[in-house]
């Protein structure tokens, strides 16, 4: 027999980085459901297309620098990453502006710091402030929720993404925009008078904010502390009672 | 009924305190050896009074205390003594100590003791004499001389006298079957301390997944008739850290860098209460105490009282550990016990568990990946300090950041380390951390020392310097001012002497 010499403690939990990370990505559900909901498929598209691209960037990358991109793709950052960003990216957006997204997320955002723990910014919001300064039109260019326009299936979905152009855009403008390019009405009025902001579409922006933001407002503050609260929340529904609007 | 507050953070891992049957308590055998290392205890180490050769009785003094910040060694059993010498020792640094092995003779004679009942009229210094002398110090874990502990000194009146019986790291059962089997010389022990102090009240905290420890300390209370407060409170890990149990039981936090004789309030483990007890009643030395031996390697995990100095390969033995292989020994509980280097070293009177896991029991951690900043670490510091913070400025040795975010308040629990998902082995960071501090406050001492010393050397040299001038201008006073009384100059006049003798020897040549 020989003795194992390790220090304290010798217990540990079975946290595992990849089941913090899954539960984050869970804890986005039910804001891309809403968004779907109301949206149309154009964020699950962003998610899936935007994942993939991701998960291709980063096996490359870490494969370049030597290490095993394995287990850079097992821990699943790279997904929430490329979940966080294509969720705020305007569904239908073009294919290239997910590519652009993407690719700086991964690579300016995270990998030149070296990778997972090392970047001092949260690599999705890199990626977002980098193409909302290089393509604001883009950016900016919401699709019109389920009630004010006709919303788009898979077919005409693809179309958007992958041939943008070829078919007429389905955008209108968002409530911040509305209230933003308001000169005239008192915002009692702008309520009552503009179709985004009342009737199902308003309800809509309202029911993606609650969905995102319930988890807690830090998030907007901190992407950081929504990893650590949204995760908590996933997991604990004592938590989910305590903190109920 | 008393308000239990939370603390911040903790966390809930696997008790599995069944494993070794809190509550039965057994025999360990008396070993053919015993090794007695001369420092059980914080602080100085006690000075060897046998010499190799002598015969010794049980409960005889081997070893004195030297000093204040020390507490003196017995024999646990009659034999003769064979050696004094280096001897690996249980220790987290794995070194080797002074140690008196005693051979034991198997008839286990033992000195006769005498105690006092009568307590309750003895004066506190006296009683707190023969605490030190009868050995014992903290059983809880950290040793510290419960003599010590119970002079806080006129400035800190207590108030409280409370008796820690959380016991909540897993796996350890050594104070719950110390609580059930031994009520009444618990409840007796706090009151002697209670009287030590002057305190008014006396508390005991026990956590509520020991349900037959509390009964039986409830019915030694009503047996006892007397006012003594039975608090339970809900279990998790660290409820038991001398800060956390006095925050849960009273809502008051200890000062950072303070003790708990600061807010009034002495905390005790229970085993210290025991052996108090049998010191000054039965007039009995500490030379046994209760080890819980569990972990899944053993066939028969349980919980024995046992000689100090048994060697823990003896108690291994008889709790059957079945391996082959690589083995952990922890010496404590899986939280904050160390790593046994060396079988042969003996249990003293910190070792309340011996925990032989198997390696699917507690697999070794995976190797550590970057940290993520989850916060994870944060919510489970009972503490309340910034882990993550305090492991990126420990590995970039930033001493004075460490200090701004309370290192010395860690109290090596844990928690963070077992919360975090990159595996990352936290509490190393920080006892190395905390071990570099310290040299580098030596250091600085020792340099601060010998600049003083310099300092007053010069100040010394210069003061004698003045001195011998002060003198010769004083006797150059003296003889001028000899002089003008006498009118005449006594340079002049040995001038005169010395002419007058060469003119002597001149003219007899
Ligand atoms: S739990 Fe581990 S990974 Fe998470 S913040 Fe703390 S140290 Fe970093
Ligand atoms: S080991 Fe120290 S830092 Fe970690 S949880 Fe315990 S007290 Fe907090």
């Amino acid at each position: 027999m020989s003795l194992l010499r390790v220090t304290s403690p010798h217990a540990s939990g079975q946290g595992q980085v990849s089941s913090v990370m899954r539960d984050v990505l869970i804890a986005t559900l039910p804001g891309v459901l809403i968004l779907t909901a109301y949206f149309g498929p154009g964020t699950l598209l962003n998610i899936v297309f935007g994942g993939l691209i991701a998960v291709a960037t980063e096996y490359a990358i870490t494969a370049l620098r030597g290490r095993d991109p394995r287990v850079a793709i097992s821990d699943l950052s790279i997904l929430v990453t490329s979940t966080l960003l294509c969720i705020a990216l305007p569904p239908y957006a073009p294919w290239w502006l997910i590519v652009i997204g993407v690719l700086t997320a991964v690579l300016l955002g995270k990998q030149v710091f070296g990778g997972l723990g090392y970047n001092p910014f949260n690599p999705a919001m890199v990626g977002y402030v980098v193409l909302l300064i290089s393509f604001p039109v883009q950016m900016s260019a919401w699709a019109s929720p389920r009630g004010l326009a006709e919303v788009p299936g898979l077919g005409d979905t693809l179309r958007h993404v992958f041939a943008p152009g070829t078919i007429d855009a389905v955008t209108a403008a968002t409530p911040l925009d509305l209230l933003r390019q308001n000169t005239g009405l008192l915002f009692e009025d702008l309520l009552t008078n503009s179709p985004e902001l009342t009737g199902w579409g308003g309800i809509g922006w309202f029911e993606v904010n609650l969905a995102f933001l319930r988890w807690r407002p830090l998030a907007v503050v901190s992407p950081d502390l929504y990893l650590a609260c949204a995760h908590r929340y996933a997991r604990c529904p004592r938590c989910l009672r305590a903190h109920r609007i | 009924m008393r308000t239990i507050h939370d603390i911040h953070g903790g966390i809930h891992p696997p008790e599995r305190k069944a494993l070794s049957r809190p509550g039965d308590l057994q025999n360990a055998p008396i070993p053919p050896v015993l090794v007695l290392p001369v420092r059980q205890h914080l602080g100085v180490p006690a000075l060897p009074i046998v010499a190799v050769g002598d015969t010794v009785l049980g409960g005889q003094v081997l070893a004195e205390a030297q000093g204040v910040m020390s507490v003196p060694v017995h024999a646990p059993s009659s034999g003769t003594v064979v050696a004094i010498e280096s001897r690996p020792i249980a220790h987290a640094s794995g070194l080797a100590d002074q140690c008196i092995v005693i051979q034991t003779d198997g008839e286990d004679h033992w000195l006769a003791f005498e105690g006092v009942t009568s307590w309750r009229e003895r004066d506190p210094a006296t009683l707190v004499e023969r605490i030190r002398e009868a050995g014992i110090a903290g059983l809880g874990g950290a040793g510290f001389p419960t003599a010590v502990k119970l002079s806080p000194g006129p400035t800190r009146p207590i108030e409280t006298l409370l008796v820690n019986g959380t016991e909540c790291e897993p796996y350890i059962t050594a104070d719950d079957t110390l609580m059930q089997c031994r009520a009444d010389e618990l409840v007796e022990g706090a009151h002697i301390l209670a009287h030590i102090l002057s305190a008014d009240s006396i508390l005991i905290g026990i956590e509520d997944n020991k349900p037959d420890a509390i009964a039986r300390v409830q019915a030694a209370i009503s047996r006892a008739g007397v006012d003594v407060e039975l608090a339970t409170f809900p279990t998790k890990y660290p409820s038991g850290g001398e800060k956390q149990i006095i925050e849960i039981l009273t809502g008051q936090q200890v000062p950072s860098g303070g003790i708990p004789a600061d807010i009034g309030i002495v905390c005790v483990n229970p085993g210290t209460a025991v052996a108090t007890q049998q010191a000054i009643v039965d007039g009995k030395p500490l030379t046994h105490r209760i080890v819980t031996l569990t972990g899944e390697a053993l066939a028969a995990p349980q919980n024995v009282t046992a000689c100090l100095g048994t060697p823990i390969t003896q108690l291994l033995e008889h709790a059957e550990l079945s391996v082959d292989g690589q083995q952990r020994i922890i010496h404590g509980g899986p939280m904050m016990g160390f790593a046994v280097s060396d079988l042969n070293a003996p249990i003293t009177k910190i070792t309340n568990c011996l925990l032989a896991p198997t390696a699917t029991e507690l697999p070794l951690p995976d190797p550590a990946q970057p940290c993520i900043r989850c916060g994870h670490c944060a919510e489970a510091c009972p503490a309340s300090l910034l882990p993550q913070q305090l492991y990126w400025y420990a590995r970039a040795k930033d001493q004075e950041q460490l200090a701004e975010h309370r290192l010395f308040d860690c109290i090596e629990c844990g928690a963070c380390a077992y919360v975090c998902p990159s595996q990352i082995p936290l509490v190393q960071y920080y006892r190395a951390a905390k071990g570099q501090i310290r040299d580098s406050e030596q250091e600085k001492r020792r340099s601060d020392n010998s600049r003083e010393r310099f300092e007053a050397r010069q100040a010394r040299l210069e003061a004698e310097t003045a001195a011998r001038e002060a003198k010769r201008a004083a006797r150059k006073a003296a003889a001028q001012s000899q002089a003008a009384e006498n009118g005449s100059d006594p340079i002049q006049e040995a001038i005169e002497r010395a002419k007058a003798r060469k003119a002597e020897q001149e003219a007899n040549p």
